[in-house]
């Protein structure tokens, strides 16, 4: 179903918020105090997304899997790092081509309850990203998306206000607004976590359709690893703004590398009380985004560190001689070579180049 | 005895257009050291049901009938001073929103330490104090940090507070209504697996209140499916799993993705619950089961006894012997669902 053509990068990203520290700090600040503080909500993450295809970001809340979304869909300006669309580099593209980027990005919320307009009309909201990018037909696009959101018969919903439909209608309506204007990929923000167990299911199957039918990539973010599975091509997990595992999902599920990948995956919990689950408890809690570890950021909760190297070398998202997907954990051995001893300070490179030879990637 | 009985129990809400009866008849046994899981979709009656049991129900809400047994003593007939004394001290509660719960101008510490005060007086401050950081541990929680405001601990950590909380007095009831909804996995992992710990150690049972069946699952001994006020099925939590005789059991528990399953075809149940002011005769589900037929429409259905199960269908011999891979079958739903959004019927 998916092609491998990509339709969107994203490189090397980073989202820094910087903390309100109230007019005090900052005037103490402007006098030439320390730097401000920053939330390192994204810090350097880098994935494409193909066409066709379903991508799962994954990962408990302020992992900074919301911030890629909105990123992506362009509703945060990066701190660093770039988004490439259809051959252009959204930090450099014109005015035109970022509205052409706008009508091609859009986003489904988490909370249908807050993310529609009270004193707009179904018909309205629906109409409006039509109206904004001057395209003609309004009524029987409106028209259509309402059809294929499975509000039926669409007439009936034209002018009702949001209070006046139930949970479900309203996220169909974010639904139909976001696919108005024919775009090329979809952002969904937890799209389900705010309806009722019964009308989950139906919502989602929409969402499957809407892949299926219009060719749409979408990106799915949210903490369900179930629900990831049931949905995705793909996965992404986070944690603290990086990305620590990604490939495709049966992998990722069945087989999970990363230490924080198998601790999330352990921990959800199995509707089948005939299925036993190892329950490993997981030390301490998510780490100081503000003034974030220097190495990798899960070595305090690791229950597979291995020293020196976790204290103080990054691991870098790559391939792994032993798997299909890419893992950012030094426990594995680089499929590219890489050898994270040779920036280890005070390591002797000699001893680790020694081994080099003898490891090189071994196929199997 | 069991611990708790609840005999046809009528929970109302008192509204300007009459009565809600948010549970409606209800009756159900809990054992010493047994838990109960509570499942079903919002406004099921799931919540009101705590409530009513620990008593704290809001003004308009009231008990129009039956009786709730706690070991022995009728509580709905129980005098407010000795209900009050049973509260926190005997049955406990963490609440949905427990982590907003807190109040947000005394220090946790003061918080526990005046729930301890209260029901026992003569509990010195040092005694006070050692349960304090006893109970921080039992939860993971710093005992350092005791002494912090509310606002100082995040979402998680309140939720854990506010447990630390509950179990203070060890009591023999606990009623946890969506305990770890607000919570990522893994700490929801964590902190079910502490409850269960802490519950062996101090024998006390558990009402587990929850829309997510996984959590049932994993938790309970028994479960009961509530729709719309009324108890749709209850049994062990295998059998009701494996083999549920309820045609919404079935759908609920086919909504829910599984993590260790691929390419599962999800069921959606059409339509929405029933207005709980003017209930629709007959079986409750009726309208939005693809299985139902005037019978189901018209008549109430009565308790069906099976396999340890107790189930609330007309149909419930049948869906065992044919029915049941029709029920099983998502498509059966979906074409249901279809039917009913093309607004041939309200």
């Amino acid at each position: 179903m998916s092609g491998d053509e990509v339709l969107l990068e994203v490189e090397n990203l980073k989202k820094h918020f910087k903390v309100n520290q109230g007019w005090i700090a900052s005037l103490m600040e402007s006098f030439g105090g320390d730097g401000a503080d920053y939330v390192h909500a994204v810090d350097g993450v880098s994935f494409e997304l193909r066409e066709g295809e379903t991508l799962g970001l994954a990962g408990e809340s302020g992992c900074g899997k919301t911030t890629t979304g909105m990123s992506m869909v362009k509703l945060h300006e990066p701190t660093d790092g770039d988004i490439v669309y259809d051959d252009t580099r959204l930090s450099e593209a014109s005015d035109a081509e970022i509205k052409q980027f706008r009508q091609n990005a859009q986003m489904i919320f988490q909370d249908p309850f807050e993310s529609l307009n009270p004193r707009m009309t179904v018909y309205d909201t629906v109409a409006e990203p039509l109206r904004i990018h001057d395209i003609r037909n309004e009524t029987a696009r409106v028209q259509r998306a309402l059809e294929f959101a499975e509000l039926l018969p669409p007439e009936q919903y034209f002018n009702q206000y949001p209070h006046e439909l139930s949970g479900g209608q309203r996220q169909r309506v974010a639904i139909a607004r976001a696919l108005v204007l024919d775009p090329d990929f979809i952002v969904a923000d937890e799209p389900v976590s705010m309806l009722d167990v019964s009308l989950r299911a139906g919502v989602l199957s929409l969402l499957d359709r809407m892949t299926d039918e219009f060719g749409l990539s979408v990106v799915y973010i949210s903490h369900d690893l179930s629900l990831l599975r049931h949905m995705c091509d793909r996965l992404a997990i986070m944690y603290m703004g990086k990305i620590v595992e990604k490939g495709p999902t049966d992998q990722v599920i069945e087989n999970p590398q990363h230490p924080y990948t198998q601790a999330l995956i352990n921990a959800v919990p199995v509707p089948d009380p005939s299925v036993g689950r190892e329950r490993v408890e997981l030390q301490g809690e998510v780490g100081d985004v503000i003034d974030v570890p220097t190495g990798c950021r899960f070595k305090d909760r690791c229950p597979d560190y291995i020293g020196d190297v976790c204290d103080q070398v990054v691991p870098p998202l790559e391939a792994k001689t032993a798997f299909e997907q890419d893992v950012a954990c030094h426990l594995y051995e680089s499929a590219e070579g890489y050898d994270p001893y040779e920036e280890l300070e005070g390591t002797p490179a000699a001893t680790e180049a020694g081994d080099g030879p003898e490891s090189t990637p071994a196929d199997d | 005895m069991s611990q708790l009985e609840v005999e046809d129990l009528e929970v109302y809400y008192e509204t300007e257009d009459g009565p809600a009866q948010a549970v409606d008849g209800v009756s159900f046994e809990l054992e010493q050291g047994e838990n109960l899981g509570i499942v079903g979709e919002s406004g099921c009656g799931k919540t009101t049901l705590a409530k009513a049991i620990i008593g704290i129900l809001p003004d308009a809400g009231y008990i129009n009938n039956g009786s709730i047994n706690f070991k022995g003593d009728d509580l709905t007939e129980m005098p407010d001073p000795q209900r009050r004394r049973l509260k926190w001290e005997e049955i406990s509660m963490i609440a949905q929103s427990a982590m907003n719960s807190l109040d947000p101008v005394y220090t946790i510490r003061e918080q526990i330490v005046e729930a301890i005060e209260t029901h026992r007086p003569g509990t010195g401050r040092v005694e006070s104090d050692e349960i304090v950081t006893e109970m921080f541990e039992l939860v993971g929680l710093d005992p350092e940090r005791a002494d912090d405001y509310p606002h100082q601990f995040s979402g998680g950590m309140r939720q854990r507070a506010m447990i630390a909380m509950a179990l203070a007095l060890e009591p023999s009831l606990m009623l946890a209504d969506e305990p770890t909804t607000a919570l990522d996995v893994i700490m929801q992992d964590q902190i079910l697996k502490r409850i269960s710990s802490i519950q062996e150690e101090i024998n006390s049972s558990m009402l587990v209140i929850t829309h997510d069946v996984s959590v049932v699952a994993e938790t309970c001994d028994r479960v009961i499916v509530m729709y719309a006020g009324k108890v749709a099925e209850e049994g062990p939590v295998e059998e009701i799993f494996d083999k549920p005789y309820h045609p919404y059991t079935i759908g609920l528990k086919r909504a829910f993705p599984n993590i260790r399953k691929t390419n599962q075809d999800l069921l959606s149940i059409s339509g929405y619950p029933p207005e709980l002011i003017d209930p629709p005769q007959g079986c409750r589900f009726a309208e939005r089961c693809p299985m139902a037929t005037d019978r189901c429409r018209e008549e109430e259905p009565e308790a069906h006894y099976k396999n340890g199960l107790r189930s609330y269908c007309h149909y419930a011999d049948e869906i065992d012997v044919e029915l049941r891979p029709y029920a099983d079958e998502p498509g059966t739903w979906n074409r249901a669902a279809a039917a009913s959004d093309g607004g041939v019927e309200q």
